[in-house]
């Protein structure tokens, strides 16, 4: 009886392989998938300025003052970059919880026009990090809204962490 | 090998393979029978794990319609919720879900219902849930933002291949674990949050895995199941 009884099941589990295979599936899906946390990111604007007529060469530039504005600052000095920064690349943090950022430039030399503005919309999408990590908002679709300077191009339209593509190209006259 | 393995799934439900025992017959097994009785139970497993996860809370009925031994017609309703809980935010999706499918009896040549169950079959599942997030959006130059978001109406839909392996406890009771493999067949809506946890299908992704532990009583309808 009992070889019987072995027999019947063993019969039954050699057409049973792929259950195995799954049961292999879970234990791996359960104890092999588990990473480290991905950090959440600050949202940044990477800009770049280039002349009109020379659209393929960026230019290393400096303002007076390049500050965010129609918004809550909380930082103690609102003043991003300075005439001391002279640079190829501006980095622009893009407020939590809103659709849209602006900024205004200042430059007392005249030479781009004595202040100029930037108004951009964007979507959002917020995530929960896997693991529990926390939660990131992640922005896509940049727009521009309106500006004063001469020319303004969207590049690229998505944030994304550690990438360095810049998202705003703005053409200037002089 | 086929020992070995035997052995394990000793483990994961002893009573499915007591009915073994039963010899198997060569007549042949109609495959629509007239209805033979219903089995209904709960998932024990997903039961037992809320009160290790406090996070979560799970019930579900499942009833199976027994259209003779090798056809079964399957239901399950339930609700479901989850919180995740972290520094900053706090997210919880909560709904009720049914499952419906049917379920082939491979082993359907023990005696009538008897005898252990190795089923295949295939479900659609739907889950209708609200989703809520608080979270403390942080900058070093801007206001930091505090955002209550509120998703009402939220629908998933999804299929599933089912596999378990039941057998009979007592009776009428019948007990066994069993597998899933979900896949979406449409995903809840686009909103601001991303939806985290749907309810009964688990975290939001094309494909996921189930597992679980059935416990059943049987309720035979006529003659067809003897003691």
């Amino acid at each position: 009886m009992k070889s019987e009884f072995m027999k019947y099941c063993f019969t039954h589990l050699k057409r049973l392989k792929l259950l195995w295979v799954f049961w292999g599936g879970v234990f791996i899906f359960n104890t092999g998938c588990r990473g480290d946390c991905v950090a959440e990111f600050e949202n940044v604007l990477l800009l770049e300025f280039r002349l009109l007529s020379d659209p393929d060469s960026v230019l290393s530039i400096a303002f007076d003052e390049i500050r965010g504005i129609e918004g809550n600052i909380v930082a103690e000095d609102p003043v991003l970059f300075s005439r001391n920064d002279t640079l190829s690349t501006f980095s622009l943090p893009v407020p939590s919880g809103r659709d849209s950022v602006s900024f205004s430039f200042v430059d007392l030399t005249g030479t781009f026009g004595s202040e100029n503005t930037l108004r951009l919309k964007y979507q959002r999408r917020i995530e929960l990090l896997p693991r529990d990590c926390g939660v990131q908002e992640f922005i896509n679709g940049i727009e521009l809204l309106n500006s004063s300077f001469d020319s303004v191009r969207i590049n690229e339209d998505v944030i994304q962490a550690e990438s360095s593509e810049i998202h705003v190209q703005i053409f200037i006259s002089n | 090998m086929y020992k070995f393995l035997f052995l394990i799934s000793l483990g994961l439900g002893i009573a499915p393979y007591t009915a073994c025992a039963q010899v198997s017959d060569t007549t042949k097994v109609p495959l629509l029978q007239p209805v033979a009785g219903i089995r209904i139970g709960v998932d024990a497993f997903n039961l037992a794990l809320q009160t290790v996860e406090s996070d979560r809370s799970f019930w579900s009925v499942e009833a199976e319609v027994l259209l003779g031994n090798r056809l079964f017609l399957a239901a399950e309703y339930g609700q479901a919720s989850v919180q995740r809980l972290g520094l900053g935010y706090n997210y919880e999706s909560e709904g009720q879900f049914f499952r419906l499918g049917l379920d082939y009896n491979f082993w359907y040549r023990d005696k009538k219902g008897l005898g252990a169950l190795f089923t295949g079959g295939i479900r659609y599942g739907l889950a209708s849930f609200d989703q809520s997030l608080f979270f403390e959006g942080s900058s070093t130059y801007w206001e930091s933002f505090n955002g209550d978001i509120q998703d009402e109406g939220l629908r998933a839909q999804w299929v599933e291949a089912v596999f378990s392996l039941r057998g009979r406890l007592f009776n009428y009771l019948y007990i066994g674990p069993f597998l899933s493999v979900m896949a979406q067949l449409q995903s809840p809506q686009e909103n601001l949050v991303e939806v985290n946890d749907i309810p009964a299908f688990g975290q939001n992704q094309a494909l996921q895995i189930r597992v679980g532990y059935s416990v059943q009583f049987l309720i035979p309808f006529g003659s067809a199941y003897k003691k």
